[in-house]
């Protein structure tokens, strides 16, 4: 991988996209998503088996109520000290919090959110619309350094075994070396034409953006 | 053609895949199964983070499913039937396991279930024999519809949401040289077989089908709840229907959202800020180990809090 590739994959990592390397000189970069409304799904997540709230990561002590860092504490509720802290679902209406014979048994397993209990489980629902439904979005990317406010795509030498609806590529501009700028195309949408570069963006996030659009709930 | 192609073979012919251990096997064999799909003439990428997905694989093939299973359409017109080829992508997950007491043993956590239909496991045998191994292939969607037409559920118990359930039910039978899921044949998903079912383009096709498809039945068995010894019957009963409850609640997507929403208000309410600023760096850490991998020395969930 050269040099100039490697810099857009970890900006492209540092966006939270992951990228899958080829023999050839272009690459992949996959988000899993949600279906639909493209925002970032992450299996790593954990939810309340129970009631779908998402784990905070908190203790909370059972004598004051208190929440307080998982790792902060000495075991010890920061308010009065009791040893009763369990990782406990933060929805005051979820079953593991009102039924008083459910919450005992899973209080003594940890709470819900530690891993003894079996209650927690991995990202099921949509943070931003609530979908219950995830895919993953990928696409081919080729990058190219480009000094000129256009250029001619049959000089890029992309491969012809890269084409596809889903490729794409990522002209850097670069006409000295204070100016770096980025643009995005659909490979298809160039092919053997010059094409001029009428909507760079400073920021390359806007780029990942532009490629992982997201409908952002109100 | 098929018969005519083997596979897996080694493509290293200075070492057998058994001949590498427990410590040292992750890499050959993940190279193994690349180096395998391309002689299948899929295009094989490699994670450059360990995140999950182990391989991706991509192809051009005929959407009526003419493509034999070592070509690829790439910017060809199909032979048989003149249309131009689909890209389809499969989305690899590889477990390699040595086989113990002719059981694969294996482990799923609930982060491996997957509901995009595009997602694969292959689990590759490497020591069926000393000089023969095996795949086992099968796309996410097959693997929770097996389970769900058979009234199998290795989802309901506690312990595949605490990350420690194994599933020892996948065997070789060294006499009649067959795969079987319990009492179950495998052979369909075994090497070429397997390679011919992930190769079908209609999952590609019809994507956001299959995806409420695989959903359903990820619904159907992961909303499932057995006690095991870790829970009461009575327990078990009041979780079962909080599940089913909850399950028909949340096809209104406001409802899951609105419940987040006032969940989010109640810790705020009853946090610190320091208390709060450390929910968020672990939510940032989150974000970080789905993109990055757990084994990133650039951050310890230590530094998280």
């Amino acid at each position: 991988m050269n040099i100039d590739d490697k810099s857009i994959a970890y900006a492209f990592i540092a966006n939270g996209v992951q990228i899958y390397l080829s023999d050839d000189d272009y690459f992949i970069a996959s988000k899993l998503v949600c279906a639909e409304c493209g925002y970032p799904w992450y299996m790593n997540l954990t939810e309340c088996f129970l009631c779908g709230e998402i784990n905070k990561f908190l203790y909370r002590c059972s004598d004051c109520f208190t929440f307080q860092s998982i790792t902060k504490s000495n075991m010890k509720c920061k308010e009065c000290g009791s040893s009763n802290l369990y990782m406990m679902c933060s929805n005051p209406d979820c079953l593991s919090n009102k039924d008083v014979e459910i919450k005992s048994r899973i209080n003594k397993l940890g709470g819900v959110f530690n891993k003894n209990s079996g209650l927690l489980i991995a990202q099921q629902y949509c943070i931003n619309c609530g979908s219950n439904f995830h895919e993953y979005k990928s696409y081919k990317i080729a990058i190219r350094i480009v000094n000129d406010e256009e250029f001619d795509y049959d000089s890029l030498n992309i491969s012809e075994d890269m084409v596809s609806d889903n490729s794409y590529l990522v002209i850097k501009y670069k006409p000295n070396e204070v100016i770096l700028k980025y643009e995005l195309f659909r490979i298809k949408d160039t092919l053997g034409k010059k094409v001029p570069l009428s909507n760079l963006k400073d920021k390359f996030e806007d780029i990942v953006d532009e490629l992982f659009s997201i409908r952002l709930m109100k | 053609m098929c018969d005519e192609i083997k596979f897996p073979s080694n493509p290293f012919e200075d070492i057998k895949p058994s001949d590498f251990n427990k410590l040292n096997k992750k890499n050959v064999t993940e190279d193994f199964i690349e180096e395998n799909l391309k002689e299948l003439a899929w295009d094989v990428f490699k994670p450059f983070n360990d995140t999950g997905i182990d391989r991706i694989a991509i192809k051009t093939v005929c959407s009526d499913g003419h493509t034999e299973i070592d070509e690829n359409l790439r910017n060809q017109e199909c032979s048989i039937c003149g249309k131009s080829g689909i890209e389809i992508i499969r989305f690899i997950q590889i477990k390699t396991r040595q086989l113990k007491n002719n059981v694969f043993g294996f482990t799923l956590k609930s982060k491996d279930i997957r509901i995009d239909p595009r997602h694969v496991y292959l689990l590759y045998s490497d020591n069926t024999t000393a000089d023969k191994q095996d795949f086992i292939i099968i796309s996410v969607k097959d693997f929770l519809s097996f389970f769900n037409s058979n009234n199998i559920n290795p989802f309901a118990p506690t312990s595949f949401r605490k990350g420690n359930n194994k599933l020892n039910s996948l065997r070789y039978d060294h006499v009649n040289d067959k795969w079987s899921w319990g009492s179950y044949d495998w052979e369909l998903f075994r090497n070429l077989e397997g390679m011919k079912k992930i190769q079908d383009p209609k999952i590609d096709l019809n994507l956001a089908s299959e995806i409420m498809a695989t959903r359903n039945l990820a619904n159907s068995l992961l909303r499932s709840f057995s006690k095991g010894q870790t829970y009461s019957e009575i327990i078990e009963t009041k979780i079962k229907s909080e599940l089913e409850k909850n399950l028909n609640l949340y096809k209104n997507k406001a409802i899951i959202l609105e419940l987040r929403r006032k969940a989010q208000e109640y810790i705020e309410l009853n946090c610190d800020e320091d208390t709060l600023q450390s929910s968020r760096n672990y939510f940032e850490y989150i974000k970080l180990i789905d993109t990055i991998g757990e084994n990133s020395d650039s951050m310890s969930e230590g530094d998280a809090q």
